[in-house]
């Protein structure tokens, strides 16, 4: 899915915005205007990432939640500003390739979807505020982050991008489980990495994308499940009762994934 | 020397004894999703690596998380620093390894290389100098000018780091394009398999 198909009819307005100011100016220097947007994702994602590992009883945790989040509360608000208006820039210049690339169209609704967990909902999860306007925020938040996953499993060429974002779960599954469940658990994430590696290096051959496609496909849904399925058996270990609710610890946890499916859906705008 | 080693890295390691065997170099950048999977975790560890450590300098300049001591801070964070880092190093080897002849004549990444080595020295420098007398500075809001200095020049070296490996990618300075005779000498293009090509000599 790409936004040429959802939106068919802006194709002649997505043609013409490359040559609108300042499009054309940040093209001739596009490689430039590119950095300041990844400089901008690392401040926000880095920034939100800390309050939401605070949250998760990891970082600067002889602290209180809040005082980790009103030290970077500038940050965030600087980054989410930075990674709007770079990423608008940028995607102007750029506009008719982002437009027919699924990879982009990921990215483009899981950093809403993180902007809005950012801004909307870690702040007053991290300062106790239980307002019940956060949990709407927080639905809308994790939505978009779910429609990008959906975007990308479906992508093609792109759902290996999706590798990312359940590498990224698993290390944080792998963490909480203990013993010889952590064991089991490794070697069950390290079996279907490895019958990845097999099904589309050695079973079916470059050409046949259709069938390497549903490898792919299929051996994520796997390994989705299996993390899943650690993460619902081993609940207590990863939500902590002694921590913050469950529903700002869920919060953290995707508020992390949200940006690892950012950063991923951006850099797969290069590969497919 | 080097760049024998480079050839027969990039070439030889791994070949198979049939004429069209890919190296483990060649099979590495020739794979379907690996090379690509490589390239996505090292740019989703900068996240971690990068924006952890900007906290840390703003920290040291006296921008951010101002009423948490610094010790508690370098005590807390460095870990995640380093578990971003040591992933950045294995992916970015790994890279390297894709194509190490690319990577040997590109402008980019020996002054990525450079930058590197600068930020070692500011991290030195930071330890053995300006981390004796932490006691003294450590729960200041606004410590001492040397120190925020120190953190302004680890901001400044890592944001040319970052920079420097994203214009990796662009090809404008590639060896073989008509280019001034310092960027041809810096890339060491006259080894190059392209070559050297003045600019001079076809625009004279």
């Amino acid at each position: 899915m790409t936004l040429s198909d959802l939106f068919p009819a802006l194709q002649p307005f997505v043609a013409h915005l490359v040559k609108v100011w300042p499009a054309y100016d940040i093209k001739a220097n596009f490689a430039i205007w590119e950095v300041f947007h990844i400089v901008s994702v690392l401040m926000l994602g880095g920034a939100s990432a800390l309050v939401s590992l605070r949250i998760l009883g990891v970082g600067l945790v002889e602290r209180p939640i809040e005082e980790t989040y009103r030290g970077v509360s500038r940050l965030i608000t600087l980054g989410v500003l930075a990674t709007s208006i770079s990423g608008l820039l940028i995607g102007m210049a750029n506009a008719e390739r982002l437009y027919d690339s699924a990879a982009f169209l990921a990215k483009f609704i899981a950093l809403i979807g993180g902007i809005v967990l950012s801004f909307k909902v870690l702040g007053p999860v991290a300062i106790g505020d239980r307002r019940s306007e956060t949990r709407l925020w927080a639905g809308l938040g994790l939505g978009l982050w779910g429609l990008s996953v959906l975007v990308m499993a479906t992508g093609g060429l792109v759902t290996p991008g999706l590798l990312h974002v359940l590498s990224a779960g698993s290390l944080m599954v792998l963490v909480v489980v203990q013993g010889r469940t952590r064991w089991l658990y490794g070697s069950g994430c390290l079996l279907v990495l490895a019958a990845m590696a097999v099904s589309t290096n050695l079973l079916f051959k470059p050409e046949d994308m259709a069938s390497i496609d549903m490898a792919n496909l299929v051996l994520s849904g796997l390994w989705f499940l299996w993390v899943l399925g650690f993460a619902m058996v081993r609940g207590r270990a990863i939500l902590k009762e002694d921590g913050p609710s469950a529903f700002a610890q869920t919060i953290a946890y995707a508020q992390i994934l949200v940006w690892v499916t950012a950063a991923a859906g951006g850099r797969w705008i290069a590969f497919a | 020397m080097l760049r024998s080693f480079l050839v027969w890295l990039q070439t030889s390691l791994g070949k198979g004894p049939e004429e069209f065997d890919p190296s483990w170099s060649e099979a590495l950048l020739g794979s379907l999703n690996f090379w690509g999977l490589l390239e996505g975790t090292h740019l989703i560890s900068l996240m971690l690596f990068a924006g952890v450590m900007l906290v840390i300098d703003l920290r040291l300049m006296g921008v951010a998380l101002k009423t948490i001591p610094n010790s508690v801070i370098t005590r807390r964070l460095l870990p995640l620093v380093l578990g971003g880092f040591t992933i950045m190093v294995i992916t970015g080897t790994a890279l390297f390894f894709a194509k190490p002849l690319v990577y040997y004549h590109n402008i980019w990444f020996r002054l990525k290389l450079c930058f590197l080595v600068l930020a070692g020295l500011n991290i030195l420098w930071f330890h053995l100098v300006l981390h004796r007398h932490q006691d003294q500075w450590d729960a200041l809001e606004r410590p001492p000018t040397a120190v925020r200095l120190s953190g302004l020049a680890s901001i400044t070296v890592w944001l040319l780091v970052i920079i420097m490996g994203r214009f990796i990618a662009y090809n404008w300075y590639e060896c073989g394009k008509p280019q001034t005779a310092f960027i041809n000498q810096v890339q060491a293009c006259a080894t190059s398999e392209q070559g050297a090509v003045v600019i001079e000599a076809v625009h004279p």
